[in-house]
């Protein structure tokens, strides 16, 4: 794990040499007064190696002045059969950062989820992630469909990663936005592989969000020129993403698409807060 | 045939940066994987970026593109990921952007 002294380095190799003008230029995109949102982050540790810390992810929302991140665990060694332990890695930073992180809890849908659904809800995790790589499913797979009705029952936002390695997104999920128009769905990585689709599958969907976290920005151009942008939100996926090279991307492919400036803090703040304000 | 120092239309110019954005999506998915290659291939990238481009209207673009690059590969060298991979990201996303850009001249 870095300590301190190396987490600050981290922030500051972020932001100079090459990237200076690039985190300057990023600083005079972001509108006044806006308060930066992250719709996407990790606290704790993955099976591939990395880990990221609540002080750590601090630190460097502190340092790039974003203000709140939505926050669960990695695809963590220690995740056993119910992620109960990760999640509780996620909920002691967020009582540990008061007003920093939005905390999410993690399942496995192949394994039995309901004590630890419950248990995350009635303690007041805001958000159910789901990862349909790291835990082998199909969206569409009668246990997970079950959970998203769980989900939208109680009206719990559900964060899915539509990301790398996915090869199956718009198709298995259209069915169940439709039954339940009312779930509000976040997807992780903007449905990457398949942007375009989901663009249009979902347009008509008021809530299903985009979250931009290591999406290229030509990805990006192409969701920016095809969906109203009251529907994107920005993400960073750290610790695989950094704040400076993500809102870099998400500004960048939001200019160069031709999206108004007004249109900004929306995708940086205001469409997310909607849901957590 | 355009002899080779002559020619720097738009379909040069956007060929030669493909030839580069192609390196960079191959370097960055080594990084991704961890590749025990990712060093050579971020080397490779470097390579593509010598020497002016056709007509030199893209060298402001260009010049970035090596300092980030060179920068990220000395990163890389060290075993600091995230720096690293700001700046082949960054690198990507404004030669992807610039070749976008270009098309719709």
């Amino acid at each position: 794990m870095a300590t301190e002294a190396e987490r600050e380095h981290d922030v500051q190799v972020l932001t100079s040499g090459a990237m200076a003008d690039v985190w300057s230029w990023v600083e005079s995109k972001i509108p006044t007064g806006v308060r930066v949102f992250d719709a996407h982050a990790h606290i704790g540790a993955d099976v591939d190696g990395r880990a990221m810390t609540g002080s750590g992810l601090r630190a460097r929302m502190e340092a790039a002045g974003v203000e709140r991140s939505i926050v669960f665990a990695l695809n963590d060694p220690n995740a056993r059969d119910d992620f109960s332990g990760p999640n509780d890695v996620v909920w002691s930073a967020y009582e540990e950062h008061p007003g920093f992180f939005v905390p999410f809890f993690r399942l496995n849908p192949y394994n039995d989820y309901e004590r630890e659904f419950e248990r995350c809800v009635e303690r007041g995790f805001e958000g159910l992630k789901l990862h349909p790589v790291s835990q082998k499913f199909e969206l569409d797979d009668p246990k997970v469909v079950r959970l998203f009705e769980m989900a939208a029952r109680i009206d719990l936002p559900v964060l899915i990663h539509a990301g790398f390695a996915m090869q199956r997104i718009v198709e298995p999920l259209l069915p169940t936005v439709e039954a339940h128009p009312e779930l509000r769905l976040i997807l992780g990585h903007s449905a990457m592989v398949e942007i375009l689709e989901a663009a249009r599958a979902f347009e008509g969907h008021e809530n299903v969000l985009f979250e931009t976290s290591v999406v290229r920005a030509k990805d990006l151009y192409v969701l920016f020129s095809s969906l109203d942008p009251a529907r994107i939100s920005y993400g960073s996926d750290i610790p695989y993403g950094d704040l400076p090279s993500t809102l870099h991307g998400t500004l960048a492919a939001a200019e160069a698409a031709g999206v108004p400036d007004a249109a900004l803090p929306g995708i940086l703040s205001g469409n997310i807060r909607r849901w957590f304000p | 045939m355009v002899p080779v120092k002559q020619r720097m239309d738009k379909a040069m110019r956007t060929a030669h940066l493909l030839r580069i954005n192609s390196y960079m999506d191959i370097a960055i998915i080594s990084m991704w994987t961890a590749s025990p290659r990712a060093d050579v291939i971020i080397g490779m990238v470097e390579a593509s970026l010598k020497g002016k481009g056709p007509g030199g209207e893209d060298e402001e673009l260009l010049e970035k593109l090596r300092d980030l690059v060179r920068e990220g590969r000395e990163h890389h060298r060290e075993g600091n990921f995230p720096p690293a991979m700001a700046r082949m990201r960054v690198a990507h996303d404004k030669i992807a952007l610039h070749l976008i850009q270009l098309a719709g001249e």
